[in-house]
């Protein structure tokens, strides 16, 4: 019982997207990676399983931190397939994979042109974690570090005659490399009661194809998270987030990088011992964005199922 | 008959002004002649086309009338001398060395009637005789490019431009929303505008319009509307904040919807604009369409200046100017892409981008005639107003401007009369920037204003302000005064 509610209570760290992997710019390429992969610790010999689905609305318009209101009536939206395993190499020794599809929309109001989309296989990550100290019956703390990559598997030209722009590319077109860190606290024996710290960099030191780099991101959040029952589980955070600007060539382009503040609740509810299902959702708090105007995120949500193996 | 052609050429010699004609195709190596009544031009050529020509002389006609005999088309014109040229314009035949009892006169004769072919005398002389200065008997004027584009590009997959360089600059179609009417106004406290921010200033009709680029850099396009007499006008003027370049259109040939909006994409970093009749693309800097139903189809185009707004306040002071009052909810205050228009960033990639003969952001003044290309820094002009003459793919053509006062125009110099004139600047007279040789005083839209030229205009040239490094992106080659 105490194992399951372990396992359970874990499953639920992976709910809190502290992590995600976008463009700095007004949307994103790529699709959000890191906050998919299952951030529980692993025994050695198991294997989780996750899908997760994600809708992103990026149609806020903002010059800094005021909101802008826009009445070109633009709208610009992704939505995100990944799968993605964590498999138990030894004991304190994990690796996760991950491979997306994203299809990105965008459309204007007061344009002839209906509905712009592109689609395609976007980014993998492949991350190698250490876990140091794990939450047992007589452990409440678990630390947890990782180092991975970012590998551009998918298309950073989604084709046709004109080429698109880097947001609505399926993949940023560079290999990125990750330093990953978590560390929770329970509250309780069982474990029931959880606070989550999470923080992570992505170098992005390679351009793509048409000289364009994305620029580094650091990410940290914070929650807590509870299970209630054996099927019951939520979680709510904070996530921040901060980019330079992207560049080209060297230079930077005008418009991106900037601040974020994102609050980041979710539910949970295990199906069986085995599967588990979750909702999740992101909602703006604070922005600072560089540059004069930059369109960025209005919401997202996200639907994931975990099996365990 | 024979004794009267030359006491008649003398006569008439001074009555007339030569007409001018505009063919570029000209001429003939041998000599006309008179054969008893007939006139016999051994080579005229009319364009790339050359012929043997007979007339008959009319009796009794004053001044005297010629009609047409016989005209035999011949074998390579491009192997006959044209040195010294018989032409036909269309409506002017030129003579430029007619033998009559040992004498050598020229003529002009004007077309009466095409069928039967008739041509009146309108103008002879002596060749003994002084040829007025700058006014030669013939003229070959460069053809004026009405298109920065290539001139026989190949169409493939309905691009004339190869499609892979043109890119989506993210916004969408409209994403940067076009303005359509804008409002106007002369109450500068309403504007936010200094003295030295940059607009780009128009002359239609009665109506003087400045458009500040602090808005043009969150629009791009804007579609206005100006009465021209007792009729109203829409028109285009376009600016790309990326490559610094300013259009004004009225629509296209035979269109009926003259507006355009902006089509998200870019190429070489320039503005890709769509038209709203036909959704073809339309490159701004090539000046003509690239894409769609319209694609090599070129713009009906008027000048603009592009000036401080200081200096087309002092130009015109009657001036209405944009206001910020668009409907739309933007920093106008601030420019958009940071220090771009200053460092040497791209934002995009282009052609040619590391031809850094000069800053990337310098302002030139570029002209395409032909294959020939060349700029002139605006940052050259100096303090005064001052000009360069200078010929470019064999154009004559004068450039007026001033570094302090931030404009820069440039204008065909000879004019279709084929006179070629000469200019000094003026100074601390604007609109006035320059007078000429003959006395007449010239505007910064290459306007006659006074003199003996007033109410002329000069050619405009192919010829527009742009950021070096989309010039030379688009026209690699390009030469630097």
């Amino acid at each position: 019982m105490i194992t399951r509610l372990l396992t359970f209570s874990l499953l639920l760290l992976s709910l809190l997207p502290l992590t995600q992997t976008e463009a700095a710019t007004c949307s994103c390429a790529g699709a959000p990676l890191l906050s998919s992969i299952d951030s529980s610790s692993t025994e050695p010999g198991d294997f989780f399983f996750n899908y997760t689905t994600e809708y992103h609305e990026m149609s806020d318009l903002v010059e800094g931190t005021k909101d802008i209101r826009d009445e070109s009536g633009r709208e610009r939206s992704s939505i995100s397939q990944i799968v993605s395993g964590t498999y138990g190499l030894a004991d304190r020794w994990s690796v996760s994979g991950l491979l997306s599809y994203i299809e990105h929309s965008r459309s204007v109001g007061t344009s002839f042109l209906g509905e712009q989309n592109t689609s395609g296989l976007s980014d993998a990550v492949v991350l190698l974690r250490y876990t140091p100290s794990y939450i047992t019956p007589f452990s409440r703390h678990e630390v947890s570090l990782g180092v991975g990559v970012r590998l551009p598997v998918g298309k950073d030209d989604a084709g046709g005659l004109i080429v698109q722009s880097e947001d609505m590319q399926p993949s940023v077109g560079a290999q990125g490399e990750i330093l990953w860190s978590s560390y929770s606290y329970a509250f309780n024996q069982a474990s029931t009661l959880q606070l989550n710290l999470s923080a992570n960099y992505t170098f992005n030191n390679e351009e793509n194809e048409r000289n364009y780099s994305f620029s580094d991101e650091f990410n940290f959040a914070v929650g807590i998270s509870q299970s209630i029952g054996t099927r019951f589980g939520y979680s709510a955070g904070l996530r921040y987030r901060t980019t330079d600007a992207d560049e080209r060539n060297g230079f930077e382009i005008p418009n991106s990088g900037g601040e974020w503040l994102d609050f980041v609740p979710a539910i949970q509810y295990g199906v069986t011992d085995d599967l588990t299902l979750s909702l999740s959702g992101r909602v703006p708090i604070a922005r600072d964005l560089e540059g004069a105007l930059q369109f960025t995120t209005s919401y997202s949500y996200a639907f994931s199922m975990t099996y365990a193996l | 008959m024979k004794n009267r052609i030359p006491s008649m050429l003398c006569n008439l010699s001074t009555q007339l002004a030569l007409i001018a004609f505009s063919y570029s195709g000209v001429v003939q190596g041998q000599s006309a002649h008179l054969d008893g009544s007939t006139l016999i031009l051994p080579v005229v050529t009319v364009a790339d086309r050359a012929f043997r020509i007979e007339f008959s002389l009319e009796p009794n006609t004053e001044p005297l009338q010629i009609n047409l005999v016989s005209a035999v088309e011949l074998d390579s014109p491009d192997s006959i001398d044209i040195s010294n040229a018989n032409s036909f314009s269309g409506t002017t035949l030129s003579i430029p060395d007619i033998s009559v009892e040992g004498g050598s006169f020229r003529a002009d004769f004007t077309l009466l009637s095409e069928s039967p072919v008739v041509f009146q005398l309108a103008t002879a002389e002596a060749n003994d005789a002084p040829i007025p200065n700058n006014t030669p008997i013939a003229c070959v004027r460069p053809d004026q490019d009405l298109s920065h584009g290539p001139n026989n590009p190949a169409v493939i997959s309905g691009f004339s431009v190869d499609p892979s360089k043109i890119q989506d600059g993210g916004p969408a179609p409209d994403g940067i929303p076009p303005l359509t009417n804008p409002q106007f106004t002369q109450n500068l406290e309403l504007t936010g505008i200094f003295p030295d921010s940059l607009v780009v200033g128009v002359k239609v009709g009665d109506d003087i319009r400045a458009y500040p680029h602090q808005i043009l850099d969150w629009h791009e396009v804007v579609n206005d509307t100006f009465t021209v007499g007792d009729q109203q006008q829409q028109m285009t003027l376009s600016y790309c904040p990326l490559t610094g370049s300013a259009m004004m259109w009225e629509g296209f040939s035979q269109s009926v919807n003259k507006t355009f909006g902006t089509s998200g994409l870019l190429l070489n970093s320039n503005l890709v604009m769509y038209d709203r009749e036909t959704n073809s693309l339309w490159s701004q800097m090539l000046e003509q369409s690239i894409s769609g139903s319209t694609v090599l189809n070129i713009p009906d185009k008027v000048q603009v200046v592009e000036t401080t707004w200081e200096t087309w306040q002092a130009m015109y002071p009657e001036t209405i100017l944009m206001t910020e009052d668009t409907g739309f909810s933007r920093p106008y205050g601030t420019y958009p892409y940071g220090s771009f228009r200053t460092d040497q960033s791209l934002i995009f990639n282009v052609d040619n981008m590391n031809d850094l003969r000069l800053h990337r952001k310098a302002r030139v003044l570029g002209l395409n005639v032909g294959d020939s290309s060349k700029v002139y820094p605006v940052s050259d002009f100096g303090d005064d107003v001052s000009l360069i003459h200078d010929q470019v793919g064999g154009m004559d053509i004068v450039a007026a401007g001033s570094t302090t006062q931030n404009f820069a125009v440039l204008f065909n110099r000879q004019l279709e009369d084929c006179t070629t004139l000469d200019f000094t600047p003026v100074q601390n007279q604007l609109p006035i920037v320059m007078t000429d040789n003959e006395g007449t005083q010239w505007d910064v839209f290459g306007n006659g204003i006074s003199g003996p030229r007033a109410g002329t205009k000069l050619e405009k040239t192919n010829s527009y302000i742009a950021y070096w490094f989309a010039w030379t992106a688009f026209f690699p080659g390009a030469e630097i005064n």
